[in-house]
């Protein structure tokens, strides 16, 4: 406001308080003109800040970074893959990864969907990790002897792995957790 | 404050990196989706892959793969390679078009739902390919320094009837051809009305009819580069409807049949048909074979800017024909300047029906000249510089050659 009546504006004036005549007396005299200056240019820089962060804030939501690609399977569980080189081939009827470090070969009938996503989830690499699913209603678990096992419901509940009824599940293997849907 | 604009500069250069791209390869063809849109894709039953709205049949893909390349949407890119070309196109527009590849043979058909504009660009080379492309909806058509000859048809044919946005991005140049013993219309036909612009350089051949040409309207902005036309069997630009020069080069030689010819279309209530506007630009024709015409409307022909010039050394041939009226005006704000050189003679003297004389200037209905400059030099036996059939009414401008009017 105190900018708008240094200015000259007549409304705002009016709205200060001060009648039209106060514009003529605000008109910038020479001695005025650097602090009209460095009034502008204070304005011109909370101007260019605004639209800093406005363009952050928009690159921010606009520009999510999605560093993996998540495979599912029939069986609920995910696979994520860094995207950076990612190459899958299909081949007789699967889906082969050739990103190094990372070799799977899954059957195209065995994959239920896929997504981007910015971290992974899951289970990481299948190489030396315990393999769970749910079939019939129950849980079964590839792993050694002595594994810590546990299942609950999504809102944190026990649940009983013999018998699941269809739902998503979160199955803890010696304290890493994936999610398994029952169908 | 300069801190700040570096700042935001910044910010906008890191968020064009951080784009993902899926690719999905599907022999010649490649659909791409950007990750921050895809969303969740599905596999249906091991045989097919959703991915927004297209469903793609996984036993025609090769591989899957992700990088940091961003892509706009609804576009298609063709690169012609030799006797192959690929294709790559957007999920989003991918279950609307209808694509084909056949060594270096491309078809894009859209669908009659697709409503919204397509980006086509074209790149690369080969001397045996071809470009065709239909749908319902309006287009643009990118030619990104493409070197095109057809084997047996058109280079490029366009048979959608919508506008056709002609993009040549500045400082590129687009070569196309075609061969002799076609059946096709021209080395380049838009079905529709193709709007021209970018500052790049088209170069037509035309070896078995028209090298280019339009079943609607054709407009050439003010900020279109060139098209140079080297030869045709038929005419240079054979444009129906109307023709509208804003700007850029046009320039015409090589050709057995008229430099820019402008007819009608079978429906006689279209907008200016018929005419022609040179509002801008240069026209630069060389009338060599015999008992045609540089410039010829079917109707109303207007030149209120730009620069005409032609040669015309064919017998009974004709630099400019106006079916109807002509007018020479000032009116874009800068005067028009014509210049012609007529050294042709009579074609076919003393035969009744087909004896015709050699004219820089044929004006069948009134001649107004309101502004400008011409020049014509007649020597060509019995030729003239101007003959008009109906009225001459000059307002101003300024002329050095006799104005034959029967009125």
């Amino acid at each position: 406001m105190a900018l708008s009546a240094r200015l000259g504006f007549p409304g705002a004036s009016r709205h200060s308080g001060h009648t039209i005549r106060h514009a003529t007396a605000f008109r910038p005299l020479r001695s005025e003109a650097p602090l009209l200056s460095q009034t502008i240019h204070s304005v011109m820089k909370k101007f260019s800040l605004l639209l800093l962060f406005t363009l952050a804030g928009c690159a921010a939501m606009s520009a999510q970074r999605f560093d993996y690609l998540t495979l599912r399977t029939t069986e609920g569980s995910e696979h994520s893959f860094p995207v950076d080189g990612l190459k899958f081939t299909i081949r007789d009827g699967n889906l082969v990864t050739t990103q190094a470090g990372s070799p799977l070969t899954i059957p195209l009938a065995a994959l239920s969907g896929m997504r981007f996503t910015a971290l992974p989830t899951g289970i990481a690499s299948t190489g030396t990790a315990p393999k769970a699913y749910i079939r019939g209603g129950r849980l079964c678990v590839d792993a050694p002897a002595g594994t810590r096992i546990s299942v609950s419901t999504i809102d944190g509940r026990s649940a009983d792995p013999r018998s699941l009824a269809p739902g998503i599940y979160l199955v803890t293997i010696n304290g890493k957790t994936q999610k398994l849907i029952s169908r | 404050m300069k801190r700040s604009l570096l700042l935001c500069l910044f910010v906008l250069c890191a968020f064009g990196v951080t784009a993902q791209t899926l690719k999905i390869h599907c022999g010649p063809c490649t659909v791409a989706a950007p990750a921050d849109r895809v969303g969740e894709m599905l596999f249906v039953d091991g045989t097919a892959l959703r991915v927004m709205d297209a469903t793609i049949d996984l036993a025609t893909v090769d591989s899957i793969t992700v990088d940091r390349t961003a892509v706009d949407d609804s576009t298609v890119i063709v690169t012609y390679e030799g006797a192959s070309a690929r294709v790559f196109l957007t999920a989003d527009i991918f279950s609307r078009l209808n694509v084909s590849v056949s060594g270096a043979n491309v078809s894009v058909v859209a669908a009659p739902d697709l409503a919204s504009e397509v980006t086509y660009v074209l790149r690369g080379a080969s001397d045996a390919g071809h470009f065709f492309m239909d749908g319902e909806w309006k287009a643009r058509l990118v030619l990104d320094g493409l070197t095109l000859t057809a084997a047996d048809s058109s280079a490029i044919e366009i048979a959608n009837g919508k506008r056709i946005d002609v993009v040549l991005p500045a400082g590129t140049t687009t070569t196309l051809a075609d061969r002799a013993g076609g059946t096709h219309k021209a080395c380049f036909f838009v079905n529709g009305h193709p709007e021209f612009s970018g500052g790049g350089t088209l170069r037509l051949s035309g070896k078995t009819k028209h090298a280019f040409a339009s079943d609607e309207y054709t407009r050439l902005k003010s900020d279109f580069g060139t098209i140079d036309i080297t030869s045709a069997v038929g005419d240079g630009l054979h444009v129906e409807q109307y023709f509208r020069m804003d700007g850029g080069s046009v320039s015409v030689a090589g050709t057995k049949g008229d430099c820019v010819d402008i007819s009608t279309t079978k429906d006689p209530t279209d907008e200016y048909n018929g005419q022609a506007f040179i509002n801008a630009g240069r026209l630069t024709m060389s009338v060599a074979a015999e008992d045609v015409k540089g410039l010829k409307t079917a109707d109303r022909l207007t030149i209120s800017g730009g620069t005409v010039t032609a040669t015309v050394s064919g017998n009974g041939s004709k630099g400019i024909s106006a079916g109807m009226d002509l007018l020479i005006c000032d009116a874009s704000g800068t005067a028009p300047a014509i210049s012609m050189t007529v050294t042709g003679t009579t074609y076919m003297p003393g035969n009744e029906e087909l004896e015709a004389k050699c004219r820089g200037i044929k004006v069948k209905g009134d001649f107004t000249f309101d502004g400008g400059d011409i020049k014509i030099s007649a020597t060509g036996a019995k030729s003239k510089a101007i003959s008009v059939d109906g009225r001459y009414i000059y307002k101003k401008g300024t002329l050095d050659c006799p104005v034959d009017s029967t009125w």
